[in-house]
């Protein structure tokens, strides 16, 4: 066991240690603090996961996936240690539309599209209107600061670089079930259009499931017109456990000056 | 094209989003942020799904995108109605305003003080200079709101 630790391992170690306290550092928790060395040592960190993974094709397919990569990562990066939860709404989209790239590079057109429509034109206005709520520049105190940064960050980046050895260990040695070495319409090197493809299966292999999806979105739909058109008198109960000390007790009797 | 190391890019993408996420849900404590996180892990699981996909040469990884996009959407619509309602009785996205909602008996992780939040400043109310004509604001000049 000991002496299978290899050049791989030691780069991944140091990957993880470099990445878990660049996210330590970059994280919002309080004092005025150079949060770009904490990106700095981020970037090195995940250039290092990046550098063990074998490469893939010619140069100019290894960089597109490459710049499709570096964004998303770079805006999630950004979005997870982003201390204004606007700006970190708008870096969630930008991981979004990168991956949209992955996926377009896959070869999946009609679901990179669906994804772009729907997550950034349907699901990140409705948070963005949320965040309206409150505080969306971020000068609260709670926007400022961070449950344990230093753990989150750990627990984080072990998670990252464990499954990554994973898969680096797995994949060339004991690499893949006889089945999927066989899987006989694999697509090698071309991206071909696969909508029509994937029209057929959903309509003809997964039709029920879509079916069971429709109901679970009207389910949906009715769940939160029922949430929201309760009236607010059984949840003031929970109020008075809380604090609320600065609160009006009913918003609707302050009076209008 | 070497289909595996191309699979080994997308998984390890994959879940570099999810630990990401995993990172943003647990330290972050802005509530709409903590969902944010939610779903920057479920991107990292359409990535993976999108590896697995090409890689196999079959559509059903797409299928399965499709799938979580549906879900994710559905999960919108309920937190749209539930983060409304808690604004409505604990004013504010935090967190930590939620932490009572554990049974009594125990206390709270965190002692709460709702000072935290920096007070705006009070905005005294100005005095024109004697001698000087005072400024009257344009909205003011225009509406004559007091008047």
């Amino acid at each position: 066991m000991g002496t299978d630790v290899d050049i791989t391992t030691l780069v991944l170690i140091l990957a993880t240690i470099l990445t878990a306290g660049g996210l330590w550092w970059a994280l919002p928790w309080g004092k005025n603090r150079k949060r770009a060395v904490g990106w700095g040592f981020l970037a090195v960190g995940l250039a290092m996961i990046a550098a063990v993974i074998p490469p893939i094709g010619n140069v100019l397919a290894r960089s597109l996936l490459t710049l499709a990569a570096a964004i998303t990562i770079a805006s999630a990066v950004a979005m997870v240690t982003s201390d204004r939860p606007l700006y970190a709404a708008l870096w969630f989209g930008m991981a979004v539309l990168g991956t949209a790239g992955m996926l377009l590079y896959n070869g999946a057109q009609f679901v990179a599209m669906a994804l772009i429509v729907i997550y950034i034109g349907a699901i990140l206005v409705v948070f963005l209107f949320l965040l309206m709520l409150d505080d969306p520049k971020g000068t609260a105190g709670f926007n400022r600061e961070s449950w344990e940064p230093l753990m989150a960050a750990v627990v984080g980046t072990l998670l990252i670089s464990l499954t990554t050895a994973t898969w680096l260990h797995a994949g060339p040695k004991n690499a893949l079930p006889r089945s999927l070495k066989q899987a006989g319409n694999a697509i090698e090197g071309t991206v071909v259009t696969q909508t029509v493809d994937l029209g057929n299966e959903l309509f003809s292999e997964y039709g029920a499931a879509v079916q069971v999806l429709g109901l679970v979105l009207l389910l949906a739909l009715l769940g939160a017109a029922v949430i929201i058109g309760r009236p607010l008198e059984p949840l003031l109960d929970l109020k008075d456990n809380g604090r609320t000390p600065n609160a009006p007790d009913t918003p609707e009797s302050t009076p209008q000056v | 094209m070497d289909r595996t190391a191309l699979l080994v890019h997308y998984l390890t993408v994959g879940t570099c989003l999810l630990g990401l996420g995993v990172v943003g849900f647990l330290s972050r404590r802005n509530l709409i942020v903590m969902f944010l996180s939610v779903e920057l892990m479920l991107q990292g699981v359409i990535i993976s799904f999108a590896g697995w996909d090409r890689y196999h040469g079959q559509s059903a990884g797409q299928v399965f995108i499709l799938f979580i996009v549906a879900i994710a959407a559905a999960e919108a619509a309920i937190a749209l109605a539930l983060v409304l309602n808690l604004v409505r009785v604990r004013q504010g996205l935090d967190v930590l305003r939620l932490q009572r909602l554990r049974e009594d008996i125990l206390p709270p992780s965190i002692p709460v003080d709702e000072d935290r939040r920096e007070a705006e400043p009070p905005s005294w109310p100005k005095l024109p200079r004697v001698g000087q004509p005072p400024s009257i604001p344009s909205e003011v000049l225009e509406y004559r709101p007091g008047v």
